[in-house]
């Protein structure tokens, strides 16, 4: 009886941590946005980066006319993310931002 | 490698096995140069004509072999040759104080917008139009417009002229931000910026035990 019930629960156990399992837990991800701007203009075509130190730095946003810039599907993460800001290939900006919702407006950044 | 290119090579092999294996028959003896064909009309005589442009005879039958061999080396190589038929020449001027910093990309038009069916399939028909070109303009930053595209038809004479487009700048430079020692609680100060009225000019240094991906490293989303 006690050898039955210790393979039952084994088996439980097994299912509960099988890979298929963790694989079809959904990743939060977010939508990421804000303007760069210069004495309250818009600054168009800069070259805005989230990077994070453990998942790596994700695809580029240039802004737009409006100096709007904005990222998809950012995995969201309890420790924080840098958020840098290039002119070209010279960095402008740096600073630090947790993405824990999944719709984040950041704040206007003033080079 | 598409299935045209492995044929070509199959075709430049073959010829060349044939022209090596012709020299080694000779130096074996099995066949000879001294056997020579009557005259020009004898049915000796061995000739290859290559898209009726080259014409190669011979009245000894033991260079044959080359011969074959050669044609099928020549026409390998007439076939493996790029064609320019296709070519399309792009002019126009970028009127803008630093024209060289600009990107231009040359794309077709969109082709087709569909929409799949519930169950996910795509069937759908479209007929692509290769006449229209998409021409899109990339600035460097500070200028008037970051991008700009122009549309324009395919002529006979395949020039694509954009003429002129006109780009002005509107923002100098900034210099970099001050550098600033990383906050000592940054799991705080990253949750108070994102609530910040506005983020100033810094550049934020990295703590030691941290390292970050360089911009044009791979992008991991």
């Amino acid at each position: 009886m006690k050898r039955s019930l210790f393979i039952a629960v084994l088996f439980f156990a097994v299912g509960w941590c099988s890979p298929q399992r963790m694989q079809s837990q959904p990743i939060s991800v977010a939508f990421v946005d804000g303007f760069v701007t210069r004495y309250g203009q818009p600054v168009p075509g800069v070259t805005v980066s989230l990077v994070h130190p453990r998942i790596g730095r994700g695809a580029p946003s240039s802004t737009d006319i409006g100096g709007h810039y904005f990222f998809v599907n950012v995995p969201m993460q309890p420790d924080p993310y840098y958020i840098e800001v290039y002119w070209g290939t010279q960095l402008l900006f740096r600073n630090i931002i947790l993405v824990s919702q999944p719709r984040i407006q950041l704040p206007p950044i003033n080079l | 490698m598409t299935v045209f290119d492995i044929t070509i090579l199959i075709g430049a092999i073959c010829g060349l096995t044939m022209v090596i294996g012709g020299i080694v028959l000779l130096k074996a003896g099995v066949i000879k140069l001294e056997q020579v064909a009557p005259g020009p009309g004898s049915s000796d005589g061995i000739s290859a004509e290559i898209l009726k442009f080259i014409k190669i005879q011979t009245r000894y039958p033991a260079l044959g072999l080359f011969v074959i061999g050669l044609v099928f080396v020549v026409t390998a190589a007439l076939i493996s040759k790029p064609t320019d038929t296709a070519a399309v020449t792009l002019k126009g001027l970028i009127d803008a104080p630093n024209p060289a910093a600009f990107k231009v990309e040359v794309n077709p038009t969109m082709w087709a917008k569909l929409s799949p069916d519930n169950d996910g399939t795509v069937d759908a028909l479209f007929h692509p139009d290769v006449q229209k070109i998409a021409i899109h303009f990339f600035a460097p930053p500070g200028m008037d417009r970051p991008t700009d595209q122009r549309t324009l038809d395919l002529r006979k004479d395949r020039i694509l002229d954009f003429k002129r487009i006109k780009f002005s700048k509107v923002l100098e430079e900034p210099s970099p931000g001050p550098s600033v020692p990383p906050p000592a609680n940054i799991q705080n100060q990253a949750a108070v910026n994102v609530q910040a009225k506005s983020l100033p000019a810094t550049i934020i240094s990295l703590p030691k035990d941290v390292k970050i991906e360089p911009l044009e490293s791979k992008k991991a989303f």
